[in-house]
């Protein structure tokens, strides 16, 4: 088997090194890249003839020959500051730079560091989890990543351990001068009964710009963890991510996906409730314009009794930008009492604006709550003319019930200086932004 | 001294999607007055506040709309609260995300902006509000609370003479304020309105029942069908359409109403 032929594509160049034998990394990764690279090879990128990829078209990256991004010769500067006292690593093109990260007061027994580094030096933390969650099968972004991610983060918090300052990945692309591909990889592993907080954000990038990451999250029984991820690229870049969570027996999962920025952005977030007792809240908010298109996925298996979940993502559309929301709900055979709730809406700001939403239960069970809605609307005009009638302009009126809008999801942020950030990052999208910069 | 006339309507005609609601109705309102304006279901009560407050659905296809002398058909709604004039809402709309503080905070600085005047800093703000939250024994939570959101049909209606208050309009209309309400909260809304009257000062209150008018005694009484004001008349006539109905008036020829008060 090691032997055998490197699968071939474009976007596996350079990946032999990876594939081909040991290479410095544990037989397990390299036999895991080998399955993968053969998967993607076998899927080739999508199209729209898939049924995953109806309303976003990738086709414009079959045309470029992209190379994965070496580790920077430079450190870049990062414009945005560590979030509050948060402890922050930061990955710039797929890479952990130590000399960028801020890592203090961590307690003993937690890894919060380089992947590539976690895989030579403490296999035993990485071996049950690394690409072993992700969908290689059906996702060949997500196989391209496991083919050949070179570095990343290894988290990994021990049982009954709270962490009380949240942990801040901050994900650079940098601007290259060819189609470049960065693939950051992320591991967290939050032990039973621990608690923490992650806020991931990613930034930077330009049309030369691919970043395919890949993070799974896996909660032992009785774990909480707060997840964010911000995608705030800039608006040439694509962005594909892919969020894979499994949860143990009563463990609680909250995340929130935010995406200002990034010109092709899809998100994946499959989230797997294994244990009775385990409660997933998905929030997001998106919030696009000009010709920015972004896709949010989400898959919540509901695989045993009693689990609950509950979605809400919302967006706000401006310009000639375009979104998909595509909610799936699976409640397993057996898995009876499961509560699944979905909610998608959306507000359309101008009149080229274009959403696609739509849900998708499949339910086994018998003995099961399941309620979804989706609405796509503008403003009501009984809302903006009670608001003038009390001497707000139009425009003030309407800047106003947007922030009102987006601040259902935003609110709930349980981070308070990213719920901070993501106010002004809100408000600085509005017409009236002053304004609203006033209330919070 | 003549009492500035605040309100001027001479056969207002006004549609919606090509209907015609309101056919012709001519009304002079004076500084100092109450009017009320009573009138069945549908007969085009809440079409009219709606209008004067500056709703843009409602095309007007007739007729002439004065305030204080200047015409304000052309007027955006945000300016017409701005110069003075207020609409409690018959159905007050519910605006989740959005602090009751807040909002009326932006009202009242929009409003003395124009009047010319400083805006209010937090301090003063809260103890105006305060103040005026007493006058309709409004709990001071709903303050922090998203506005109308949740609140009982009571405190919304109690609510929007809490907002009246703090603006200080000149011309307010009153879209059945009192509907929904018990009798505290009548009197309680009755008398916050009261403790505005003034001599610069004039109310256009809507309403079904003449319940309300024993508390906010008006000047003049209108009655409003199809479209028409079919008469007008003082306080008695309300008791009048208490124990008739609006069955007994026939539609009066245009003359006779136009010199009604
Ligand atoms: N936006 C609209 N579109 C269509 N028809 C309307 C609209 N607004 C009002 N109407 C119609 O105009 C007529 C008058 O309505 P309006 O709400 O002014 O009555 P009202 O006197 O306030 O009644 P109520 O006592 O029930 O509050 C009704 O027939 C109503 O259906
Ligand atoms: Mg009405």
């Amino acid at each position: 088997m090691a032997t055998a032929t490197i699968p071939s594509h474009p976007l596996l160049a350079g990946a032999e090194s990876l594939l081909d034998g040991p290479g410095g990394q544990p037989g397990f990764l390299a036999e895991r890249r080998r399955q993968a690279a053969a998967s993607f090879a076998g899927l080739g990128l999508p199209t729209r003839a898939w049924e995953e990829w109806r309303f976003t078209g990738v086709s414009h990256l079959e045309e470029a020959q992209w190379t994965v991004a070496e580790r920077a010769p430079q450190l870049p500067s990062i414009d945005e500051p560590p979030l509050g006292d948060a402890n922050r690593l930061v990955v710039v093109d797929g890479w952990l730079e130590p000399g960028l990260s801020r890592l203090q007061g961590l307690p003993d027994g937690v890894f919060a560091g380089s992947l590539a580094e976690a895989v030579v030096r403490r296999p035993e933390l990485v071996e049950p989890h690394l690409v072993r969650h992700a969908a290689l099968n059906d996702h060949p972004f997500v196989a391209l990543n496991a083919a050949q991610f070179r570095d990343g983060v290894l988290l990994w918090i021990p049982a009954g351990m709270v962490l009380d300052r949240p942990i801040e990945l901050q994900l650079v692309a940098r601007r290259h001068r060819r189609p470049t591909l960065a693939l950051p990889r992320v591991l967290i592993v939050a032990g039973r009964s621990s608690q923490a907080a992650v806020v991931h954000r990613s930034a930077g990038g330009s049309a030369d710009t691919l970043t395919c990451s890949v993070t799974e999250v896996v909660l032992e029984d009785g774990a909480v963890l707060d997840h964010y991820s911000v995608v705030d690229d800039d608006h040439g870049a694509t962005h594909i991510a892919a969020l894979e969570v499994r949860q143990g027996r009563d463990s609680a999962m909250h995340s929130g996906v935010f995406v200002t920025g990034g010109g092709l952005v899809r998100s994946d977030l499959a989230v797997t409730l294994g244990g009775a007792g385990a409660g997933a809240t998905l929030e997001g908010l998106y919030l696009t314009s000009g010709r920015q298109h972004v896709d949010n996925h989400l898959l919540v298996r509901h695989s045993v009794p009693s689990c609950t979940s509950r979605q809400l993502y919302k967006g706000i559309l401006d310009g000639s930008s375009r979104a998909v929301f595509n909610g799936r709900i699976v409640v397993d055979k057996g898995a009876q009492k499961t509560d699944a709730r979905q909610s998608n809406r959306n507000l359309l700001l101008s009149p080229a604006a274009l959403v696609q939403s739509n849900p998708q239960l499949e339910i086994l069970a018998d003995d099961v709550r399941c309620t979804h809605g989706s609405t796509i609307g503008r403003l009501d005009e009984d809302a903006v003319f009670y608001l003038r009638s009390r001497g707000l302009d139009r425009t003030s009126a309407e800047s106003l019930l947007t922030w009102a809008f987006a601040a259902e999801v935003v609110e709930g942020v349980r981070v308070p200086e990213l719920r901070d950030r993501l106010r002004r990052a809100v408000a600085a999208r509005l017409p009236s932004s002053q304004m609203i910069e006033e209330l919070l | 001294m003549k009492k500035e006339t605040l309100l001027e309507l001479k056969d207002l005609h006004c549609s919606i999607d090509g209907k015609e609601i309101l056919k012709g109705i001519d009304l002079s309102v004076n500084a100092g007055e109450v009017h009320a304006i009573m009138g069945p279901n549908g007969s085009g009560k809440s079409t009219l506040a709606q209008v004067l407050a500056g709703r843009e659905e409602y095309e007007i296809t007739a007729g002439d709309v004065r305030y204080r002398g200047r015409d304000l058909i052309e007027v955006a709604a945000e300016e017409r609260a701005r110069q003075g004039l207020f609409l409690a809402f018959q159905y007050p709309v519910e605006i989740p995300g959005v602090s009751n503080a807040y909002f009326l905070r932006a009202a009242l600085n929009a409003v003395r902006s124009h009047r010319g005047e400083p805006e209010l800093d937090a301090i003063d703000f809260l103890k105006l509000v305060r103040e005026r939250m007493q006058l309709v024994k409004l709990d001071e939570a709903l303050l922090k609370r998203p506005v109308n959101d949740g609140f009982s049909g009571g405190e919304k209606k109690r609510n929007e003479i809490f907002h009246m208050a703090v603006l200080e309009p000149i011309l307010a209309i009153l879209d059945e304020t009192d509907s929904g309400l018990d009798i505290d909260a009548l009197k309680i809304v009755a008398d916050g309105v009261n403790s505005l009257r003034g001599p610069e000062r004039a109310f256009l209150v809507i309403t079904h029942y003449q319940r309300l008018l024993n508390y906010i005694v008006p000047d003049f009484v209108h009655v409003l069908m199809d479209g028409r004001i079919v008469r007008s008349g003082g306080r008695e006539l309300a008791l009048h359409l208490e124990s008739q109905g609006y069955e007994w008036l026939e539609p009066e020829p245009r003359e006779a109403v136009a010199a009604g008060r």
